[in-house]
Protein backbone atom coordinates (compact mmCIF):
# COMPACT_ATOMS: atom_id res chain seq x y z
CA UNK A 1 0.00 0.00 0.00
CA UNK A 2 1.37 3.37 -0.64
CA UNK A 3 1.80 5.74 2.29
CA UNK A 4 -1.33 7.77 3.61
CA UNK A 5 -1.81 10.76 1.53
CA UNK A 6 -2.55 12.79 4.83
CA UNK A 7 -2.05 16.35 3.45
CA UNK A 8 -3.18 15.50 -0.10
CA UNK A 9 -6.51 14.41 1.77
CA UNK A 10 -7.98 18.09 1.96
CA UNK A 11 -6.58 18.99 -2.04
CA UNK A 12 -8.09 15.62 -3.22
CA UNK A 13 -11.81 16.77 -1.71
CA UNK A 14 -11.42 19.96 -3.78
CA UNK A 15 -10.66 18.66 -6.57
CA UNK A 16 -7.25 20.60 -6.33
CA UNK A 17 -4.94 17.70 -6.74
CA UNK A 18 -2.59 17.12 -9.97
CA UNK A 19 -3.99 14.00 -12.10
CA UNK A 20 -0.92 11.77 -10.84
CA UNK A 21 -1.21 12.80 -7.47
CA UNK A 22 -5.13 12.32 -7.75
CA UNK A 23 -4.39 9.11 -9.20
CA UNK A 24 -2.67 7.80 -6.45
CA UNK A 25 -4.51 9.50 -3.60
CA UNK A 26 -7.38 7.35 -5.29
CA UNK A 27 -5.76 3.74 -5.47
CA UNK A 28 -4.81 4.65 -2.11
CA UNK A 29 -8.18 5.41 -0.97
CA UNK A 30 -9.75 1.76 -2.25
CA UNK A 31 -6.69 -0.26 -0.41
CA UNK A 32 -7.07 1.93 2.71
CA UNK A 33 -10.33 1.97 4.89
CA UNK A 34 -8.96 4.88 7.51
CA UNK A 35 -8.05 7.13 4.97
CA UNK A 36 -11.54 6.62 2.85
CA UNK A 37 -13.35 7.23 6.65
CA UNK A 38 -11.15 10.31 7.04
CA UNK A 39 -12.10 12.06 3.77
CA UNK A 40 -15.80 11.02 4.55
CA UNK A 41 -14.92 12.84 7.90
CA UNK A 42 -13.07 16.05 6.27
CA UNK A 43 -16.23 16.48 3.81
CA UNK A 44 -18.66 15.99 6.55
CA UNK A 45 -16.44 18.81 8.57
CA UNK A 46 -16.98 20.87 5.87
CA UNK A 47 -21.15 20.24 5.47
CA UNK A 48 -21.43 20.66 9.17
CA UNK A 49 -19.60 24.55 9.27
CA UNK A 50 -22.12 25.58 6.15
CA UNK A 51 -24.76 24.45 8.91
CA UNK A 52 -24.07 26.57 11.22
CA UNK A 53 -25.35 30.19 10.18
CA UNK A 54 -23.59 33.40 11.43
CA UNK A 55 -25.51 35.71 13.64
CA UNK A 56 -25.06 39.28 13.78
CA UNK A 57 -27.00 41.67 17.00
CA UNK A 58 -30.64 42.87 16.52
CA UNK A 59 -31.00 45.66 13.66
CA UNK A 60 -27.01 45.44 12.20
CA UNK A 61 -28.00 44.98 9.07
CA UNK A 62 -31.16 47.32 8.93
CA UNK A 63 -28.77 50.19 10.12
CA UNK A 64 -25.30 48.81 8.15
CA UNK A 65 -26.34 50.41 4.30
CA UNK A 66 -26.95 53.80 6.07
CA UNK A 67 -23.26 53.62 8.05
CA UNK A 68 -21.44 52.74 4.65
CA UNK A 69 -22.90 55.46 3.51
CA UNK A 70 -22.07 57.83 5.72
CA UNK A 71 -18.35 56.48 5.07
CA UNK A 72 -18.27 56.61 1.48
CA UNK A 73 -19.11 60.44 1.54
CA UNK A 74 -16.99 60.82 4.49
CA UNK A 75 -14.37 58.56 4.90
CA UNK A 76 -13.21 59.84 8.43
CA UNK A 77 -13.46 57.63 11.38
CA UNK A 78 -16.80 56.61 13.07
CA UNK A 79 -16.86 59.32 15.53
CA UNK A 80 -17.69 58.55 19.25
CA UNK A 81 -19.97 60.61 21.22
CA UNK A 82 -17.93 60.08 24.27
CA UNK A 83 -15.31 62.04 22.65
CA UNK A 84 -17.01 65.02 22.26
CA UNK A 85 -17.57 66.27 25.27
CA UNK A 86 -13.83 66.31 26.22
CA UNK A 87 -13.37 67.48 22.87
CA UNK A 88 -15.96 70.54 23.79
CA UNK A 89 -14.22 70.87 27.16
CA UNK A 90 -10.60 71.17 24.99
CA UNK A 91 -11.39 73.78 22.45
CA UNK A 92 -12.39 76.17 25.98
CA UNK A 93 -9.14 75.26 27.04
CA UNK A 94 -7.37 76.02 23.83
CA UNK A 95 -8.64 78.95 23.46
CA UNK A 96 -7.39 80.28 26.69
CA UNK A 97 -4.15 78.03 26.44
CA UNK A 98 -3.08 78.37 22.58
CA UNK A 99 -1.80 82.13 22.51
CA UNK A 100 0.46 81.16 25.55
CA UNK A 101 1.48 77.79 23.66
CA UNK A 102 2.00 79.57 20.45
CA UNK A 103 4.52 81.85 21.56
CA UNK A 104 6.30 79.06 23.24
CA UNK A 105 6.14 76.92 20.36
CA UNK A 106 7.54 79.68 18.14
CA UNK A 107 10.65 80.29 20.26
CA UNK A 108 10.82 76.51 20.20
CA UNK A 109 11.12 76.46 16.44
CA UNK A 110 12.73 79.35 15.36
CA UNK A 111 16.27 77.82 15.03
CA UNK A 112 14.65 75.43 12.41
CA UNK A 113 12.89 78.38 10.31
CA UNK A 114 15.85 80.18 10.26
CA UNK A 115 16.83 77.53 7.76
CA UNK A 116 13.94 78.83 5.67
CA UNK A 117 15.51 81.35 2.67
CA UNK A 118 12.87 84.40 2.23
CA UNK A 119 10.72 86.01 4.62
CA UNK A 120 11.26 86.26 8.57
CA UNK A 121 10.99 82.44 10.79
CA UNK A 122 8.87 83.66 13.13
CA UNK A 123 6.41 84.91 10.84
CA UNK A 124 6.14 81.93 8.58
CA UNK A 125 5.99 79.82 11.53
CA UNK A 126 2.89 81.58 12.71
CA UNK A 127 1.39 81.45 9.26
CA UNK A 128 1.67 77.44 9.54
CA UNK A 129 0.45 77.65 13.06
CA UNK A 130 -1.59 80.50 14.57
CA UNK A 131 -4.68 81.40 13.33
CA UNK A 132 -3.01 85.07 12.09
CA UNK A 133 -5.70 86.60 9.76
CA UNK A 134 -2.66 88.05 7.93
CA UNK A 135 -1.92 84.34 6.72
CA UNK A 136 -5.24 83.48 6.40
CA UNK A 137 -6.22 86.14 3.90
CA UNK A 138 -2.85 85.72 2.16
CA UNK A 139 -3.54 82.16 1.70
CA UNK A 140 -7.41 82.78 0.46
CA UNK A 141 -5.46 84.65 -2.52
CA UNK A 142 -3.31 81.33 -3.34
CA UNK A 143 -6.09 79.56 -3.17
CA UNK A 144 -8.31 81.70 -5.75
CA UNK A 145 -4.99 81.86 -7.45
CA UNK A 146 -4.96 79.95 -11.17
CA UNK A 147 -1.56 77.73 -9.57
CA UNK A 148 -2.24 74.02 -9.13
CA UNK A 149 -2.13 73.64 -5.61
CA UNK A 150 0.24 70.78 -5.44
CA UNK A 151 2.49 70.32 -2.80
CA UNK A 152 6.47 69.94 -3.02
CA UNK A 153 7.28 66.76 -3.37
CA UNK A 154 9.33 66.21 -0.40
CA UNK A 155 6.85 68.07 2.02
CA UNK A 156 4.31 65.64 1.34
CA UNK A 157 6.98 62.94 1.84
CA UNK A 158 8.04 63.91 4.79
CA UNK A 159 4.22 64.56 6.17
CA UNK A 160 3.26 60.74 4.44
CA UNK A 161 6.82 59.61 6.29
CA UNK A 162 5.76 60.55 9.57
CA UNK A 163 2.36 60.12 9.98
CA UNK A 164 2.95 56.54 8.48
CA UNK A 165 5.84 56.27 11.23
CA UNK A 166 2.67 56.95 13.50
CA UNK A 167 0.41 54.50 11.89
CA UNK A 168 3.26 51.75 12.12
CA UNK A 169 1.69 49.79 14.47
CA UNK A 170 -1.24 49.46 12.79
CA UNK A 171 -0.50 49.61 9.32
CA UNK A 172 -1.98 46.52 8.28
CA UNK A 173 -4.98 47.16 10.29
CA UNK A 174 -7.13 49.21 8.21
CA UNK A 175 -10.25 50.15 9.63
CA UNK A 176 -8.67 49.77 13.25
CA UNK A 177 -5.99 52.15 12.15
CA UNK A 178 -8.88 54.97 12.64
CA UNK A 179 -9.77 53.37 15.56
CA UNK A 180 -6.37 54.03 16.90
CA UNK A 181 -6.33 57.93 15.52
CA UNK A 182 -9.50 57.70 17.69
CA UNK A 183 -7.62 56.78 20.48
CA UNK A 184 -4.75 58.76 19.72
CA UNK A 185 -7.33 61.96 19.45
CA UNK A 186 -8.69 61.07 22.86
CA UNK A 187 -5.92 61.41 24.72
CA UNK A 188 -4.58 64.40 22.92
CA UNK A 189 -8.00 65.78 24.12
CA UNK A 190 -7.60 64.40 27.87
CA UNK A 191 -3.75 65.79 27.87
CA UNK A 192 -5.13 69.44 27.29
CA UNK A 193 -8.11 68.80 29.56
CA UNK A 194 -5.52 68.36 32.41
CA UNK A 195 -4.40 70.64 34.69
CA UNK A 196 -0.89 70.71 33.63
CA UNK A 197 0.49 72.63 30.77
CA UNK A 198 0.34 69.94 28.21
CA UNK A 199 2.66 70.32 25.24
CA UNK A 200 2.22 73.27 22.88
CA UNK A 201 1.02 71.14 19.38
CA UNK A 202 -1.08 69.15 21.59
CA UNK A 203 -3.73 71.52 23.29
CA UNK A 204 -3.84 73.63 19.41
CA UNK A 205 -4.88 69.85 17.87
CA UNK A 206 -7.33 69.37 20.80
CA UNK A 207 -9.24 71.85 19.06
CA UNK A 208 -9.52 70.70 15.66
CA UNK A 209 -12.15 67.62 16.52
CA UNK A 210 -14.16 70.67 18.41
CA UNK A 211 -14.56 72.97 15.53
CA UNK A 212 -16.59 71.06 13.45
CA UNK A 213 -20.12 71.12 15.77
CA UNK A 214 -21.22 74.10 15.72
CA UNK A 215 -21.30 75.00 12.23
CA UNK A 216 -20.70 71.76 10.72
CA UNK A 217 -20.66 71.85 6.79
CA UNK A 218 -19.07 75.43 6.62
CA UNK A 219 -16.93 74.59 9.25
CA UNK A 220 -15.62 71.57 7.69
CA UNK A 221 -14.84 73.21 4.49
CA UNK A 222 -13.19 76.08 6.22
CA UNK A 223 -10.94 73.82 7.92
CA UNK A 224 -10.22 72.11 4.67
CA UNK A 225 -9.64 74.87 3.34
CA UNK A 226 -7.32 75.78 6.54
CA UNK A 227 -5.45 72.80 6.16
CA UNK A 228 -4.45 73.62 2.04
CA UNK A 229 -4.13 77.06 3.25
CA UNK A 230 -1.54 76.20 5.98
CA UNK A 231 0.14 74.27 3.92
CA UNK A 232 0.67 76.30 0.80
CA UNK A 233 1.34 79.32 3.21
CA UNK A 234 4.42 77.43 4.61
CA UNK A 235 7.32 77.68 1.51
CA UNK A 236 9.53 74.87 2.63
CA UNK A 237 9.99 71.32 3.42
CA UNK A 238 11.71 71.94 6.74
CA UNK A 239 9.00 74.41 7.91
CA UNK A 240 6.29 72.06 6.65
CA UNK A 241 8.62 68.91 8.79
CA UNK A 242 6.34 70.33 11.62
CA UNK A 243 4.12 68.00 12.99
CA UNK A 244 0.80 66.61 10.89
CA UNK A 245 -0.41 68.55 14.19
CA UNK A 246 0.28 71.59 14.19
CA UNK A 247 -0.94 72.21 10.39
CA UNK A 248 -4.15 70.21 11.00
CA UNK A 249 -4.51 72.61 14.45
CA UNK A 250 -4.12 75.42 12.22
CA UNK A 251 -6.80 74.06 10.54
CA UNK A 252 -9.00 73.86 13.12
CA UNK A 253 -8.24 76.91 14.39
CA UNK A 254 -9.73 78.93 11.31
CA UNK A 255 -12.57 77.02 10.85
CA UNK A 256 -13.43 77.99 14.35
CA UNK A 257 -12.58 81.42 13.50
CA UNK A 258 -13.85 81.53 9.39
CA UNK A 259 -16.96 79.28 11.31
CA UNK A 260 -20.00 81.43 9.54
CA UNK A 261 -18.05 82.70 6.35
CA UNK A 262 -17.63 79.86 4.15
CA UNK A 263 -14.36 80.84 2.97
CA UNK A 264 -14.53 78.52 -0.32
CA UNK A 265 -17.96 79.79 -1.64
CA UNK A 266 -16.50 81.36 -4.79
CA UNK A 267 -14.38 78.18 -5.11
CA UNK A 268 -16.10 75.46 -5.19
CA UNK A 269 -18.90 75.17 -8.12
CA UNK A 270 -23.01 75.01 -7.11
CA UNK A 271 -23.66 71.52 -7.80
CA UNK A 272 -20.61 70.69 -5.61
CA UNK A 273 -21.39 72.87 -3.24
CA UNK A 274 -24.89 71.03 -2.72
CA UNK A 275 -23.06 68.05 -2.31
CA UNK A 276 -20.40 69.04 0.27
CA UNK A 277 -23.25 70.95 2.13
CA UNK A 278 -25.12 67.23 2.05
CA UNK A 279 -22.73 65.51 2.94
CA UNK A 280 -22.37 66.53 6.22
CA UNK A 281 -19.64 67.55 8.91
CA UNK A 282 -16.41 66.00 8.78
CA UNK A 283 -16.21 65.83 12.09
CA UNK A 284 -12.51 65.32 12.08
CA UNK A 285 -10.43 68.14 9.64
CA UNK A 286 -6.92 66.39 9.99
CA UNK A 287 -8.45 63.11 9.68
CA UNK A 288 -10.18 64.45 5.71
CA UNK A 289 -6.95 66.36 5.03
CA UNK A 290 -4.21 63.41 5.82
CA UNK A 291 -7.04 60.81 3.90
CA UNK A 292 -7.00 63.44 0.64
CA UNK A 293 -3.62 63.67 0.91
CA UNK A 294 -2.70 60.34 0.41
CA UNK A 295 -5.01 59.35 -1.90
CA UNK A 296 -3.45 62.95 -3.58
CA UNK A 297 -0.24 61.81 -3.40
CA UNK A 298 -0.91 58.08 -4.57
CA UNK A 299 -2.46 59.63 -8.11
CA UNK A 300 0.39 61.97 -8.76
CA UNK A 301 2.84 59.03 -8.76
CA UNK A 302 0.85 56.55 -10.21
CA UNK A 303 2.13 55.36 -13.57
CA UNK A 304 -0.31 55.46 -16.33
CA UNK A 305 2.14 53.67 -19.24
CA UNK A 306 -0.89 51.42 -21.01
CA UNK A 307 -4.45 52.30 -22.21
CA UNK A 308 -5.88 50.33 -19.12
CA UNK A 309 -3.60 52.22 -16.76
CA UNK A 310 -3.97 55.77 -18.14
CA UNK A 311 -8.56 54.89 -17.87
CA UNK A 312 -8.12 53.57 -14.56
CA UNK A 313 -5.97 56.78 -13.79
CA UNK A 314 -8.68 58.90 -15.31
CA UNK A 315 -11.52 57.86 -13.35
CA UNK A 316 -9.42 57.31 -10.35
CA UNK A 317 -8.70 61.26 -10.47
CA UNK A 318 -12.63 61.43 -11.33
CA UNK A 319 -13.25 59.80 -7.87
CA UNK A 320 -10.66 62.24 -6.28
CA UNK A 321 -12.95 65.23 -7.38
CA UNK A 322 -15.95 63.77 -6.66
CA UNK A 323 -14.94 62.29 -3.24
CA UNK A 324 -13.27 65.88 -2.47
CA UNK A 325 -15.02 68.24 -4.07
CA UNK A 326 -14.60 70.76 -1.48
CA UNK A 327 -11.16 70.24 -1.78
CA UNK A 328 -8.72 72.25 -3.24
CA UNK A 329 -7.08 69.51 -5.13
CA UNK A 330 -10.15 69.02 -6.72
CA UNK A 331 -9.97 71.37 -9.45
CA UNK A 332 -6.27 69.91 -10.33
CA UNK A 333 -7.65 66.37 -9.77
CA UNK A 334 -10.53 67.28 -12.86
CA UNK A 335 -7.62 68.59 -15.03
CA UNK A 336 -5.49 65.49 -14.30
CA UNK A 337 -8.26 63.54 -15.46
CA UNK A 338 -8.63 65.19 -18.61
CA UNK A 339 -5.04 64.61 -19.26
CA UNK A 340 -5.16 61.41 -18.36
CA UNK A 341 -8.46 60.52 -20.44
CA UNK A 342 -6.18 62.55 -23.90
CA UNK A 343 -3.37 60.35 -22.89
CA UNK A 344 -6.06 56.93 -22.33
CA UNK A 345 -6.71 58.27 -26.15
CA UNK A 346 -3.57 58.96 -27.65
CA UNK A 347 -2.47 55.27 -26.10
CA UNK A 348 -5.40 53.31 -27.60
CA UNK A 349 -7.18 55.33 -30.46
CA UNK A 350 -10.92 54.32 -28.87
CA UNK A 351 -13.47 56.49 -29.83
CA UNK A 352 -15.06 55.87 -26.28
CA UNK A 353 -12.05 57.99 -24.72
CA UNK A 354 -12.37 60.08 -26.66
CA UNK A 355 -15.94 60.86 -26.18
CA UNK A 356 -15.46 61.04 -22.53
CA UNK A 357 -12.47 62.84 -22.69
CA UNK A 358 -14.28 65.50 -24.53
CA UNK A 359 -17.06 65.35 -22.42
CA UNK A 360 -14.79 66.10 -19.00
CA UNK A 361 -13.08 68.83 -21.26
CA UNK A 362 -16.18 70.64 -22.20
CA UNK A 363 -17.96 70.36 -18.70
CA UNK A 364 -14.61 71.83 -17.39
CA UNK A 365 -14.38 74.66 -19.79
CA UNK A 366 -18.20 75.50 -19.81
CA UNK A 367 -18.20 75.65 -15.59
CA UNK A 368 -18.80 78.89 -13.85
CA UNK A 369 -15.27 78.40 -12.41
CA UNK A 370 -12.30 76.98 -14.53
CA UNK A 371 -9.43 78.41 -13.55
CA UNK A 372 -6.84 76.26 -15.14
CA UNK A 373 -9.22 76.50 -18.57
CA UNK A 374 -5.46 77.42 -20.03
CA UNK A 375 -4.24 73.95 -19.47
CA UNK A 376 -7.11 72.13 -20.24
CA UNK A 377 -7.59 73.88 -23.34
CA UNK A 378 -3.90 72.73 -24.16
CA UNK A 379 -4.27 68.87 -23.13
CA UNK A 380 -7.33 69.25 -25.65
CA UNK A 381 -5.62 70.67 -28.65
CA UNK A 382 -3.84 67.16 -28.89
CA UNK A 383 -7.19 65.37 -29.80
CA UNK A 384 -8.53 65.46 -33.57
CA UNK B 1 -30.08 38.93 12.93
CA UNK B 2 -33.16 37.74 12.02
CA UNK B 3 -32.60 33.75 12.61
CA UNK B 4 -35.30 32.57 12.44
CA UNK B 5 -35.65 29.77 15.69
CA UNK B 6 -36.85 26.55 13.77
CA UNK B 7 -35.59 27.23 10.52
CA UNK B 8 -33.46 24.48 8.89
CA UNK B 9 -30.16 26.23 9.61
CA UNK B 10 -28.36 25.16 6.22
CA UNK B 11 -31.42 26.74 3.98
CA UNK B 12 -31.15 29.86 6.40
CA UNK B 13 -27.32 29.91 5.69
CA UNK B 14 -28.15 29.35 1.87
CA UNK B 15 -30.81 32.22 1.50
CA UNK B 16 -28.49 34.55 3.25
CA UNK B 17 -24.83 33.64 1.95
CA UNK B 18 -25.18 32.71 -1.38
CA UNK B 19 -21.44 30.74 -2.09
CA UNK B 20 -20.22 30.26 -5.17
CA UNK B 21 -19.82 32.06 -8.40
CA UNK B 22 -22.51 33.50 -9.45
CA UNK B 23 -23.72 34.06 -13.12
CA UNK B 24 -22.30 37.72 -14.03
CA UNK B 25 -25.74 39.19 -13.61
CA UNK B 26 -26.79 42.39 -15.76
CA UNK B 27 -29.43 44.42 -13.31
CA UNK B 28 -26.04 44.33 -10.72
CA UNK B 29 -23.58 45.40 -13.15
CA UNK B 30 -25.83 48.12 -14.33
CA UNK B 31 -25.99 48.90 -10.45
CA UNK B 32 -22.15 48.96 -10.03
CA UNK B 33 -22.03 51.07 -13.03
CA UNK B 34 -24.27 53.58 -11.05
CA UNK B 35 -22.56 53.20 -7.83
CA UNK B 36 -19.02 53.85 -9.90
CA UNK B 37 -20.25 57.20 -11.83
CA UNK B 38 -21.08 58.22 -7.85
CA UNK B 39 -24.79 57.09 -7.61
CA UNK B 40 -24.26 56.39 -3.64
CA UNK B 41 -28.14 54.96 -3.58
CA UNK B 42 -27.10 52.42 -6.15
CA UNK B 43 -24.14 51.95 -4.03
CA UNK B 44 -26.43 51.11 -0.87
CA UNK B 45 -28.45 48.66 -2.93
CA UNK B 46 -25.08 46.88 -3.79
CA UNK B 47 -24.28 46.94 0.51
CA UNK B 48 -27.61 45.85 0.86
CA UNK B 49 -27.57 43.04 -1.44
CA UNK B 50 -23.77 41.87 -0.24
CA UNK B 51 -23.74 42.56 3.20
CA UNK B 52 -24.85 39.37 4.67
CA UNK B 53 -22.94 37.58 2.80
CA UNK B 54 -19.72 39.99 3.56
CA UNK B 55 -20.53 40.28 7.40
CA UNK B 56 -20.31 35.93 7.16
CA UNK B 57 -17.41 35.96 5.41
CA UNK B 58 -15.41 38.63 7.77
CA UNK B 59 -17.15 37.09 11.60
CA UNK B 60 -16.23 33.28 10.35
CA UNK B 61 -12.23 34.64 10.47
CA UNK B 62 -11.94 37.42 13.08
CA UNK B 63 -14.71 35.73 15.32
CA UNK B 64 -16.04 39.12 16.77
CA UNK B 65 -18.85 40.80 15.79
CA UNK B 66 -17.19 44.27 16.57
CA UNK B 67 -14.10 43.46 14.49
CA UNK B 68 -16.10 41.88 11.60
CA UNK B 69 -18.23 45.54 12.07
CA UNK B 70 -14.61 47.40 11.20
CA UNK B 71 -13.62 44.90 8.26
CA UNK B 72 -17.39 44.89 6.63
CA UNK B 73 -17.68 48.65 6.53
CA UNK B 74 -13.75 49.22 5.74
CA UNK B 75 -14.67 46.17 2.77
CA UNK B 76 -17.61 48.37 0.88
CA UNK B 77 -15.20 51.49 1.34
CA UNK B 78 -12.55 49.89 -0.52
CA UNK B 79 -14.59 48.33 -3.14
CA UNK B 80 -16.13 51.98 -3.58
CA UNK B 81 -12.96 53.37 -4.66
CA UNK B 82 -11.88 50.69 -6.22
CA UNK B 83 -14.94 49.94 -8.90
CA UNK B 84 -13.22 52.46 -11.02
CA UNK B 85 -11.06 49.42 -11.61
CA UNK B 86 -13.75 46.63 -11.28
CA UNK B 87 -14.36 44.93 -14.27
CA UNK B 88 -18.24 44.95 -13.88
CA UNK B 89 -18.58 41.58 -16.15
CA UNK B 90 -17.45 39.87 -13.23
CA UNK B 91 -19.45 39.39 -10.11
CA UNK B 92 -19.06 41.10 -7.24
CA UNK B 93 -19.52 38.84 -4.62
CA UNK B 94 -16.63 36.71 -4.53
CA UNK B 95 -14.62 40.06 -5.14
CA UNK B 96 -15.92 41.70 -2.41
CA UNK B 97 -15.76 38.62 -0.14
CA UNK B 98 -11.84 38.62 -1.01
CA UNK B 99 -11.00 42.54 -0.02
CA UNK B 100 -13.62 41.50 3.28
CA UNK B 101 -11.07 38.21 3.56
CA UNK B 102 -7.81 40.28 3.32
CA UNK B 103 -8.92 42.94 6.06
CA UNK B 104 -9.92 39.96 8.15
CA UNK B 105 -6.88 38.81 7.96
CA UNK B 106 -4.77 41.41 8.35
CA UNK B 107 -6.77 42.84 11.20
CA UNK B 108 -6.24 39.94 13.07
CA UNK B 109 -2.56 39.85 12.47
CA UNK B 110 -2.08 43.28 13.78
CA UNK B 111 -0.73 43.34 17.55
CA UNK B 112 -3.96 45.05 18.72
CA UNK B 113 -5.78 42.45 17.81
CA UNK B 114 -3.62 39.61 18.68
CA UNK B 115 -3.77 40.95 22.23
CA UNK B 116 -7.27 40.97 22.71
CA UNK B 117 -8.76 38.04 23.84
CA UNK B 118 -10.65 35.69 21.76
CA UNK B 119 -14.40 36.09 22.75
CA UNK B 120 -16.52 33.70 25.01
CA UNK B 121 -18.10 30.60 22.62
CA UNK B 122 -20.31 31.77 20.40
CA UNK B 123 -24.48 32.60 21.27
CA UNK B 124 -25.46 29.46 18.96
CA UNK B 125 -28.67 29.21 17.31
CA UNK B 126 -31.42 27.35 18.85
CA UNK B 127 -31.55 23.37 18.30
CA UNK B 128 -32.89 22.41 15.19
CA UNK B 129 -35.67 20.52 15.00
CA UNK B 130 -36.18 16.45 15.68
CA UNK B 131 -35.56 14.96 18.50
CA UNK B 132 -34.41 16.38 21.81
CA UNK B 133 -31.12 14.07 21.97
CA UNK B 134 -30.74 15.09 18.32
CA UNK B 135 -31.00 18.71 19.37
CA UNK B 136 -28.49 18.07 22.54
CA UNK B 137 -25.75 16.80 20.22
CA UNK B 138 -25.90 19.21 17.76
CA UNK B 139 -26.05 22.11 20.24
CA UNK B 140 -22.54 20.12 21.92
CA UNK B 141 -21.16 19.89 18.28
CA UNK B 142 -21.68 23.58 17.42
CA UNK B 143 -20.26 24.73 20.42
CA UNK B 144 -17.26 22.16 19.72
CA UNK B 145 -17.25 23.90 16.76
CA UNK B 146 -16.67 27.16 17.70
CA UNK B 147 -14.08 26.44 19.84
CA UNK B 148 -11.84 24.67 17.44
CA UNK B 149 -12.47 27.34 14.41
CA UNK B 150 -11.21 29.78 17.71
CA UNK B 151 -8.35 27.65 18.00
CA UNK B 152 -7.32 27.96 14.56
CA UNK B 153 -5.56 31.08 13.50
CA UNK B 154 -6.75 33.25 11.49
CA UNK B 155 -5.33 32.79 7.77
CA UNK B 156 -6.36 28.81 8.78
CA UNK B 157 -9.49 30.46 9.01
CA UNK B 158 -9.66 32.74 6.15
CA UNK B 159 -8.54 29.69 3.70
CA UNK B 160 -11.12 27.25 5.18
CA UNK B 161 -14.28 30.04 4.59
CA UNK B 162 -12.87 31.28 1.37
CA UNK B 163 -12.83 27.60 0.23
CA UNK B 164 -15.77 26.33 2.34
CA UNK B 165 -18.27 29.18 2.02
CA UNK B 166 -16.87 31.42 -1.27
CA UNK B 167 -16.15 27.81 -2.89
CA UNK B 168 -12.99 29.77 -4.09
CA UNK B 169 -10.67 27.60 -5.60
CA UNK B 170 -6.90 27.33 -4.04
CA UNK B 171 -5.80 29.76 -7.04
CA UNK B 172 -8.05 32.45 -6.17
CA UNK B 173 -7.57 32.34 -2.04
CA UNK B 174 -3.63 32.80 -3.32
CA UNK B 175 -4.46 35.87 -4.64
CA UNK B 176 -7.24 37.10 -2.21
CA UNK B 177 -4.44 36.28 0.78
CA UNK B 178 -1.15 36.88 -0.83
CA UNK B 179 0.24 33.26 -0.24
CA UNK B 180 1.15 30.86 -2.40
CA UNK B 181 -0.98 27.97 -3.40
CA UNK B 182 1.52 25.27 -1.44
CA UNK B 183 0.51 27.80 1.72
CA UNK B 184 -2.87 27.40 0.82
CA UNK B 185 -3.37 23.48 0.61
CA UNK B 186 -1.45 23.00 3.80
CA UNK B 187 -3.27 25.84 6.19
CA UNK B 188 -6.38 24.20 4.67
CA UNK B 189 -5.60 21.03 5.40
CA UNK B 190 -4.38 21.49 8.83
CA UNK B 191 -7.35 23.68 9.85
CA UNK B 192 -9.64 20.63 8.40
CA UNK B 193 -7.64 18.07 10.27
CA UNK B 194 -8.40 19.90 13.52
CA UNK B 195 -12.02 20.61 13.08
CA UNK B 196 -12.25 16.80 12.20
CA UNK B 197 -10.01 15.62 15.35
CA UNK B 198 -12.17 18.21 17.38
CA UNK B 199 -15.77 17.16 16.12
CA UNK B 200 -15.31 13.52 15.31
CA UNK B 201 -17.52 12.23 18.06
CA UNK B 202 -20.57 14.20 16.11
CA UNK B 203 -19.19 13.44 12.57
CA UNK B 204 -21.43 10.73 12.65
CA UNK B 205 -24.86 12.05 12.66
CA UNK B 206 -23.80 14.46 10.16
CA UNK B 207 -22.57 12.26 7.90
CA UNK B 208 -25.78 10.23 7.73
CA UNK B 209 -27.90 13.69 7.29
CA UNK B 210 -25.75 14.27 4.21
CA UNK B 211 -26.03 10.93 3.06
CA UNK B 212 -29.91 10.58 3.48
CA UNK B 213 -30.53 13.93 2.46
CA UNK B 214 -28.43 13.99 -0.46
CA UNK B 215 -27.88 17.98 0.54
CA UNK B 216 -26.40 19.31 3.34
Amino acid sequence: MSSHPAERLSAFLDGELSATDRAQVESHLRECPACAQELEELAAVDAFAREVPVQAPDGYFEALPARVRARVRRPARIPRPALWAVAAAAAVMAVVVTPVVLQHERSVMAPAAQAVPEGPAPATLAASIAPAPPAFAQSGDAGRSAQPLRPAKSEVHGRLQEREEADKPAENVLSKKQTNTADQAFRRDASAAAPAAPPPATVAAAATPAAAPPVPAAASRAAVAGFEEARTSAPEPKVMAETVEAQTAAAGERARDEAGADARKDRARPAERKLAAGSGAFSHPDDRALMTEKRYEALLTRPATSVAQARALRDAWDLFAHDFPADARADEARVRAIEAGVLAWTLGRDPADLAAVRTRGRAYLEAENAPQAARVRAALEALP
Amino acid sequence: MDVPSRLDAGRALEARAPAGPAAPDAAEADLLARARDGNLFAFDEIVKRYQRRVYATAVRIVRRHDVADDVVQEAFLRAHQALGRFDLSRPFGPWICRIAANLAVNHVRSPQAREEALPEAHAETPVRGGSPLVGVLETEARTELARALDGLSADQRAVFVLRVFEELSYKEIAEALEISIGTVMSRLSRARERLRVALTPYLGAAMARRAEGGER
